[in-house]
């Protein structure tokens, strides 16, 4: 009986999201669009880096590689999206051995070096891999379709990505309560130890790569349709750093983190308005305001605005009993 | 012809070596992998065209300007960004120095927009022939300055005070500090002298290419040589970022200049995954 109650406020909020369009100007839904596409990577990258301790400077790859894969198998080989999505969400996995592997003998830095270089080449293949990707000229992408209805609004489309977004995030949920969640925990405290308690390391740390990227990949398959259209530049080395900053503005590790992260990305853009030159300047600047002041990400800014006042203010510090 | 191609090779990674060089310098000497020391070359370029085309001053004495501006970049960086960060995960580390590099990218941007400048070099174009080979006094121009800094660094840290204290922190600075050297101190001189490295780079690759915000990029380039080099020793760059030069020229010119990039991420990505201590190092070291 109690744990059902635990899960009112997450029943709320879903039923919340689910007549929201009923409500909502078209634009507002697109931003939710946009922000549930950021919500899934976000929630990929947090087990990888925020979990298991694994640097990567190459999701924008595997955000490109759903995208484009999930999009060319309606395009060239015209199977329904239904089946294509997923589609490019296992090819990523499959495709994140790559850098899985190497992830296996170095961390740190190199880690984040080989994840870079990674970044760079698929996204050089996407460019010049003209006959197959279009090239810098991008892709345009159908509509999904279900029998006769074709999901063509940006309502319709809604439902697609929220309903996968809350299922993806129950997973993730899932898999770090589990057994696979506590070993990556425990990965990024310390490798020997995990190691001496019976972790396997290579395993842990390639289920961990395998997890990120298969979202990052349904994460470009949505982002494929809710644009109608894709661009090599979206996935280009600088959308893996937005990516990395977004997870580490929210909070790294933290459960909530992804989703202020998610926001603060999807609505910065729009906020700046005419100011679109700056944008990338100031992304950088609140990136590194965080990172030396806030390492431990927005979702800790309360209680850190409490610690300081405790400091500042002696009166409230003398009526705290001693420690 | 193919002679040819190796020689532009080597002048273009000379000037890698250098940028390769002051990368390794910070790594070893303060722990941090340092992502904007591209866009170090590239505002040091900007710098260089400032002095040199709209203040007129002659040559040399841009050049020097440049390298002490650039050297004020590097103490500032290490004091506002980097210190605080000393005690913190490499993550935090890594994206602080990107979110530096976005920044100063993005201020070049701002300021001198995306329009290409050219950059007048010093040294005449007309080519002189030895045999097969062409070379231009440019070319010449840009080995001996490298050969000049890379000797004077050589003996900064070989026969000076300076020198010594920067090898002590960068083998131990706990050790370091203990003999009475001030770590602070070292590691703000090991951060100028390396944006030096980088801004000195920036004034030999502007002539070669034309000065663009996304002058940058050459940074990665400068990873895998760097990495090439096994990330530990000053040498070990030199030589990776020349051979990295060779191996991209002879990539661009015999399959396709698109190719050239994916070459060196190829090779960084290979060198990482199978022999993460660098070409020259005995035995592979687990590197983290």
């Amino acid at each position: 009986m109690k744990r059902n109650f635990k899960k009112l406020p997450l029943l709320f909020i879903f039923i919340l999201f689910l007549v929201a369009p009923q409500v909502l100007d078209n634009y507002f839904i697109y931003l939710l669009n946009l922000f549930f596409i950021a919500c899934i990577i976000s929630m990929g990258l947090n087990i990888l880096t925020g979990f298991a301790g694994q640097v990567s400077l190459g999701q924008a790859a595997f955000f490109g590689i759903g995208a484009y894969i999930s999009s060319l198998c309606v395009i060239k080989l015209g199977l329904p999206f239904w089946l294509s999505l997923p589609l490019g969400g296992v090819m990523g996995a499959v495709i994140s051995l790559v850098i899985g592997l190497p992830a296996l003998k170095v961390s740190g830095y190199y880690l984040a070096l080989v994840t870079l270089a990674f970044n760079e080449i698929v996204n050089l293949i996407m460019i010049h891999w003209k006959n197959m990707t279009n090239g810098t000229d991008g892709l345009t992408i159908p509509s999904p379709k279900l029998g006769d209805f074709v999901f063509s609004t940006d309502g319709s489309k809604y439902y697609i990505i929220f309903l996968l977004a809350f299922f993806l995030f129950i997973a993730a949920r899932n898999i770090l309560r589990s057994k696979t969640g506590r070993a990556f925990i425990s990965l990024k405290d310390s490798e020997v130890a995990s190691q001496c308690i019976g972790v396997n390391l290579a395993k842990y740390k390639i289920i961990a790569f395998m997890i990120s990227a298969f979202y990052a990949s349904l994460a470009g398959g949505l982002h494929g349709i809710a644009l109608s259209y894709i661009h090599p530049q979206d996935f280009s080395l600088f959308r893996s750093i937005i990516f990395l900053m977004v997870i580490v503005i929210g909070g790294l590790g933290t459960p909530g983190g992804p989703f202020i992260g998610a926001a603060l990305f999807t609505l910065l853009p729009e906020a700046l308005g005419k100011f679109q030159e700056y944008q990338e300047l100031i992304y950088a600047l609140i990136l590194l305001g965080s990172i030396i002041f806030l390492p431990s990400g927005l979702i800790k800014l309360p209680g850190r605005i409490i610690t300081v006042a405790n400091r500042v203010s002696p009166k409230r510090q003398k009526s705290m009993p001693p420690a | 012809m193919l002679l040819q191609v190796i020689v532009s090779g080597i002048i273009v990674g000379s000037i890698y070596a250098l940028v390769a060089l002051g990368f390794i310098l910070i790594y070893k000497g303060t722990n941090i992998m340092n992502f904007a020391q591209g866009e170090m070359v590239m505002i040091s370029a900007y710098f260089g065209l400032m002095y040199h085309i709209y203040y007129k001053m002659p040559y040399l004495a841009a050049f020097i300007l440049t390298l002490l501006t650039a050297g004020i970049c590097g103490i500032l960086i290490e004091r506002i960004v980097c210190r605080p960060l000393l005690k913190s995960p490499v993550m935090s580390v890594i994206i602080a120095t990107i979110a530096v590099s976005i920044i100063i990218k993005n201020i070049a941007r701002l300021v001198w927009g995306s329009i290409y400048y050219p950059f007048p070099s010093p040294f005449s174009l007309t080519p002189y022939h030895l045999g097969p080979i062409m070379i231009t006094p440019k070319d010449i121009g840009t080995i001996v300055i490298t050969l000049i800094l890379l000797g004077m660094l050589y003996y900064l840290l070989q026969f000076t005070k300076i020198g010594a204290a920067m090898l002590a922190t960068a083998s131990n600075q706990k050790a370091a500090s203990i003999m009475g050297i001030s770590i602070k101190r070292v590691f703000s001189l090991t951060w100028a002298i390396s944006f030096g490295l980088a801004s000195a780079a920036g004034f030999l690759l502007a002539p070669q290419v034309s000065i663009t915000p996304e002058m940058g990029d050459i940074v990665i380039v400068v990873f895998t040589a760097a990495v090439l080099g096994g990330l530990e020793s000053l040498t070990g760059a030199v030589v990776g970022g020349v051979l990295l030069g060779i191996v991209g020229n002879l990539a661009g010119f015999y399959i396709s200049t698109a190719f050239k990039d994916v070459v060196s991420f190829l090779i960084l990505i290979t060198i990482l995954m199978f022999k993460p201590s660098g070409l020259f190092s005995r035995g592979a070291m687990r590197k983290a």
